[in-house]
This record gives structure tokens, C-alpha cells and sequence, in this order.
């Protein structure tokens, strides 16, 4: 059941398949609750986001369409939604969005086994990132990850709204580029 | 960076583009960037990048291994049997069967075994998993997953068709049903289906296009 792709593993839950799920789970896991903590800095609230993503996964993975995007974008944007009603919620402010890029760094005790596989899930993107002018990328990341608005942005980084827009927009539009060129290489 | 920077009403909008991509765009906002990108192309198109780039950022987040007891919890919210993974750690484990994969063969504990937690047995069944192929070469895949029920899933590329196929299957008793349909787009579909037989007795399954014709076949359990 390992091998099996993330794709098939949605069908099999699509039809109530329990062992898909568990193995859907434990694939995932860690990189849910990563993207939960990163963004709630608390555990405890970090396993109810996790938790509730992955059992909407279970229960909905009949609406899953790859055309639309890969099964790890479908769980973590699931994810990131459920995150930001819990932060809008608790009232909480983001995490600082460098809190996201250092988590989301090689981590020193991940296997070269681990190490590699983390880097072949997005080929240039990470770079791409780190290689961007540090407010933009704080920008980026503060709407992408957190969902703020280019208001929330404005306010929170204490420049026009123009700005903000302007920066969300470059930021985007460079890693658009690095993806175009990765995948016309690959 | 503009894809389209020519046409003003293009160019008026590219900011709000990259906020419609994220989601983060409101009210009276979205609904008029809204109507320029349904009857623009180019923009449709921009917002589909944009997107894509999102996505691939949020996969940078990070990977951490949840608090103790974190399966089981999450298990018994989704009502799923509750299986345990190894005594050991994932990372320890991986270690370990780096390490002694030989020594673990021997001791039969291999995955894929059944594994027993609190008195339920689960047991993490062995897929068979086969190509689909066709005169012009792999056309997909065909993965038959035991279970009760057992299931079939099927992924089509390539095929040079468009329309609805059908899935037909042999047993290794001799007999063929026709066990459902599914659209293709482009040469392109999947499809997943509960199995009105028990999975090891599924010998071959085709594609099969409207007019009867065979696509493409994959000899699974011989």
C-alpha cells in the first residue's frame, strides 16, 4: 500500500478504503502538522488544525480532481484554511513569516534520505524564495501562508497598501518565472 | 514580468491578478477583476500561474512530527481501525532497516504484515499494481487493492482519445464484467471503483472505448 501514489490513495478513500486513509495519514502527517505549527506557534491548537485537515481529507477525498493541483497542495491549502480560522478565532496575530522559512529549512536531524526527498518536492522554489528581496518575501509569504489581504500587509508591515500590492505581485511574479523555467528544463 | 503588458485594461489589473490567485481579494474588488479575467484569456491564464506558485509555496512547509498519541486520536475521530506503527520511532525505524533489512526478512517483520493493536488486527494489504498498455506502448496504470470491499483504480495517459471508456475486467475463472466508466479529456482520466469480486481474482482489465474497441490492458494476477 506504500507505494501506492497519493492519487490512488485518494480513490481508495473515496470508496471508504481504511488502509488508504491510515497510509494517506502517515505520509502526510508531519507535513500537515508542520504547516499548522508554523503558522499557530501552539501544538495544541497545531493538532486540532492537523486533525481536522486530515479527517476532512477522509471524509471528502471523493472531491479530490487532480487536474486541479496535487493531492499535497489539495491537503495543505486544507490545512492553511482551517489554520487561519483558528487564528481569526483566537484573535492571534501571524506568526513572523521568517518563522515559516526557517522551519521549512533542510532541518540538521532529517536523514540525507529525508533531506533529498524534501528538496525534490520543489525544485527551485525554496531557493527562488530565500533569493528574493527580504521584504517582498515576507510579503509573499504573509498572503500566501497566513492569508492576509494586501491591507492586513499594509498595516502590519507598516507601508501603503500600494506597496504591499506591489510587492505581493513581484514576489509572485519571480517565482512564476523560476517554476516556468524549471519545468521547461524538466 | 507582465505576460500582456500592451493591453490597458490588462495592465490595470495585474495587482488585484495576484491577489485573486491567493484568495486574499474581497468584495467589490474581486467581482470586477472577476469580470475582466472570464473574458480574458491571457489573464485567465496569469491567475492559473499565479496560483500554481502559491501552491508550490505552501509546499515548503515544514515537517514536523506531531505530539505523542497524535495516530491514535486522529484515528478514532476519523473511525478508522487503529492500527500502531513499530515500537520504534519513524526515523529510528528508518535506521534500523537500513541498517538490518536482511535481519528484519528474517524475523518476518517485513511491512505489509498484519499488525495488531488493543485486539484489532490490521493488516496493510499488498497492492497489485500493472501497466496499461496498448500497441503504442504504457497508456497508464491499474492498481487492485484487496480489502472488503477490494477496489480498482485506474490512471489513463496518452490514450489519444476523448469521450467515455469502459472498464472491463477478466477473472482468472474465466469470466468478464463490465464493472463501470469514465470520462477521458484529452487522452487523460482516472478512475476508482469498489470490486463486485474478491481482488486476487482479477486477472486482466481493459479499457474499452464506445464503439468496443480496446484501448488498453493490464494482465494483473496471473
Amino acid at each position: 500500500m506504500s507505494e501506492l501514489s497519493d492519487e490512488a490513495l485518494l480513490a481508495g478513500m473515496a470508496v471508504g478504503d481504511e488502509t488508504a486513509a491510515v497510509t494517506f495519514v502517515r505520509r502526510y502527517q508531519r507535513r500537515v502538522y508542520g504547516l499548522a505549527v508554523s503558522m499557530l506557534g501552539d501544538a495544541h491548537a497545531a493538532e486540532d488544525v492537523a486533525q481536522e485537515a486530515l479527517v476532512r481529507a477522509w471524509r471528502h477525498a471523493q472531491v479530490f480532481d487532480s487536474r486541479r493541483g496535487s493531492a499535497a497542495t489539495w491537503v495543505l491549502a486544507i490545512t492553511r484554511n482551517l489554520a487561519i480560522d483558528a487564528m481569526r478565532v483566537r484573535r492571534s496575530t501571524p506568526m513572523d513569516p521568517a518563522r515559516f522559512l526557517t522551519l521549512g529549512s533542510v532541518s540538521q536531524d532529517e536523514s540525507p534520505e529525508e533531506a533529498a526527498e524534501a528538496l525534490d518536492r520543489h525544485p527551485g522554489i525554496r531557493a527562488a524564495l530565500a533569493g528574493l528581496p527580504p521584504e517582498q518575501r515576507r510579503a509573499l509569504v504573509l498572503a500566501v501562508v497566513y492569508g492576509l489581504t494586501a491591507a492586513d500587509v499594509s498595516e502590519r508591515e507598516s507601508i501603503p497598501l500600494g506597496t504591499a500590492k506591489t510587492r505581493i505581485r513581484a514576489a509572485l511574479q519571480k517565482l512564476r518565472t523560476t517554476m516556468d523555467v524549471t519545468v521547461s528544463r524538466s | 514580468m507582465s505576460m500582456h503588458p500592451k493591453d490597458p485594461r490588462c495592465e490595470a489589473v495585474q495587482d488585484e491578478l495576484a491577489e485573486l490567485a491567493l484568495g486574499t481579494l474581497s468584495g467589490l474588488e474581486r467581482s470586477s477583476v472577476l469580470t475582466h479575467v472570464e473574458g480574458c484569456t491571457n489573464c485567465r491564464i496569469e491567475v492559473g500561474r499565479l496560483s500554481a506558485v502559491a501552491d508550490a509555496v505552501l509546499t515548503l512547509a515544514p515537517e514536523i512530527e506531531p505530539e505523542a498519541g497524535f495516530e491514535v486520536r486522529l484515528f478514532e475521530r476519523m473511525g478508522v481501525a487503529r492500527p500502531r506503527r513499530w515500537g520504534l520511532p519513524r526515523r529510528q525505524a528508518q535506521r534500523v532497516a537500513l541498517a538490518g533489512t536482511a535481519l528484519l526478512g528474517a524475523l518476518g517483520l517485513g511491512l505489509g504484515l498484519g499488525l495488531t493493536s488493543g485486539g484489532t488486527t490490521f493488516s496493510a494489504p499488498t497492492p497489485v499494481v500493472a501497466n496499461l498498455t496498448s500497441a503504442h506502448g504504457i497508456r497508464g496504470e491499474v492498481y487492485v487493492v484487496p480489502g472488503k470491499p477490494g477496489w480498482i483504480f485506474m490512471s489513463v495517459d496518452h490514450a489519444g482519445t476523448t469521450g467515455l471508456v469502459t472498464c472491463r475486467l477478466a477473472t482468472l475463472h474465466g469470466g468478464t464484467m463490465t464493472v463501470g466508466s469514465f470520462w477521458l479529456a484529452s487522452g487523460t482520466g482516472s478512475w476508482v471503483y469498489a470490486l463486485p469480486v474478491p481482488a486476487d481474482q482479477v486477472r486482466t482489465a481493459w479499457v474499452v472505448t464506445g464503439n468496443g474497441a480496446v484501448l488498453a490492458s493490464a494482465e494483473l494476477n496471473r
